[in-house]
């Protein structure tokens, strides 16, 4: 299973140290895809990504995980950051959308 | 591939407007946000004395497979980046106020591009259904060649739009495109033609010989296609199609 935890930083107005603060949890699980936490909708499911390896578009549709793994290269502003780690089965932290490709 | 005198260039250029001389001017505070993406391309989130929250991507900390994979080099991301606000700047208003500044800077001893903070969230469609915000928005896309202009690559506050990451635009013929949701969107919406200003836009663009500053500020071939995108669009009287480069 893969996870793909995106948070932003702000500065604290007080202390003006640096906050991370959760966006969404994306989980990639065989065929399927949830998607969780406070901004889950800024997260989208079925975004195309380039593989640098490949030079490809992927999508959810070709394999979640490898979808999964490319989520750092759809994103590159720098306002999210982005963290994939292979874990074994975890629940999702909160209220999920999930998205399936299987039939 | 060498692109030391566009970044002269560029560096030249910058600092007119109030904006940017408060993102060159001034000291960052304090250290970077401890940014947790590896792998990807180098990005820093800094803030500025007077407050303003930035991020830098130093030349020398892009993804170069990545850059390959859009034909671009390894090096012209920072570069696209600061010439995308460089060519809305020029263009002045209303392009000017969508796209999110950018200078030239370099950050701990790496030069790299400086952009301001864009307020707002990601993935609203508000702005591709508006057309004060999607027909400009569009037309900068098709004139810069961008090549992945996705729902996460614009900030909406509810009442503006801002335009980020310009990285990969400026893109030759033949070169891969991922998205382009505001030319899409126009073109769904029919209302491809230009208006007015969008013509009168263009024809400043040309008439210049160094396309306000652009073939300064380019590499040679990247300049020649962006004059060549712009009197395809006055030639048609509307906006390029997608990965019409």
């Amino acid at each position: 299973m893969i996870q793909v935890n995106f948070t932003t930083f702000e500065r604290d107005p007080d202390t003006r140290e640096w906050i991370e603060l959760p966006v969404a949890q994306l989980l990639a699980d065989g065929d399927d895809v949830s998607i969780s936490g406070p901004h889950a909708d800024w997260i989208n499911p079925d975004l195309a990504i380039v593989d640098p390896e490949t030079a490809q578009r992927v999508t959810r549709a070709d394999g979640a995980e490898r979808w999964a793994r490319l989520q750092p290269f759809a994103y590159r502003s720098g306002d999210l950051n982005i963290k994939v780690t292979e874990v074994a089965a975890v629940e999702p932290v909160a209220a999920s959308f999930h998205y399936s490709t299987a039939g | 591939m060498n692109i030391d005198s566009q970044i002269a260039a560029v560096k030249a250029a910058q600092g007119a407007l109030p904006g940017e001389r408060h993102m060159l001017g001034e000291a960052f505070f304090g250290s970077p946000a401890p940014t947790s993406s590896p792998g990807m391309n180098t990005t820093m989130q800094l803030e500025l004395a007077g407050g303003a929250i930035v991020f830098h991507k130093p030349f020398s900390g892009v993804d170069v497979a990545n850059a390959i994979a859009f034909r671009q080099t390894d090096e012209t991301p920072p570069l696209h980046e600061a010439v995308a606000w460089r060519l809305a700047a020029a263009l002045g208003s209303p392009w000017q106020e969508i796209v999110a500044p950018c200078v030239l800077r370099d950050y701990a001893g790496e030069d790299g591009s400086l952009s301001l903070q864009a307020s707002g969230w990601p993935r609203d469609a508000a702005p591709t259904l508006n057309p004060t915000w999607c027909l400009p928005a569009a037309f900068f896309d098709s004139l810069i060649a961008q090549q992945d202009r996705h729902d996460g690559n614009w900030r909406w506050n509810g009442e503006r739009l801002t335009l980020i990451d310009h990285g990969y635009a400026f893109a030759l013929s033949g070169a891969f495109v991922n998205y382009s949701d505001f030319v899409v969107a126009r073109h769904a919406h029919g209302a491809a033609a230009l208006c007015t200003e969008e013509r009168d836009a263009l024809t400043r663009l040309l008439a210049d010989a160094d396309l306000l500053g652009m073939a300064r500020f380019l590499l040679s071939d990247r300049a020649r296609a962006l004059a060549d995108r712009a009197r395809l669009m006055l030639q048609r009287g509307e906006i390029l199609h997608l990965g019409e480069f």
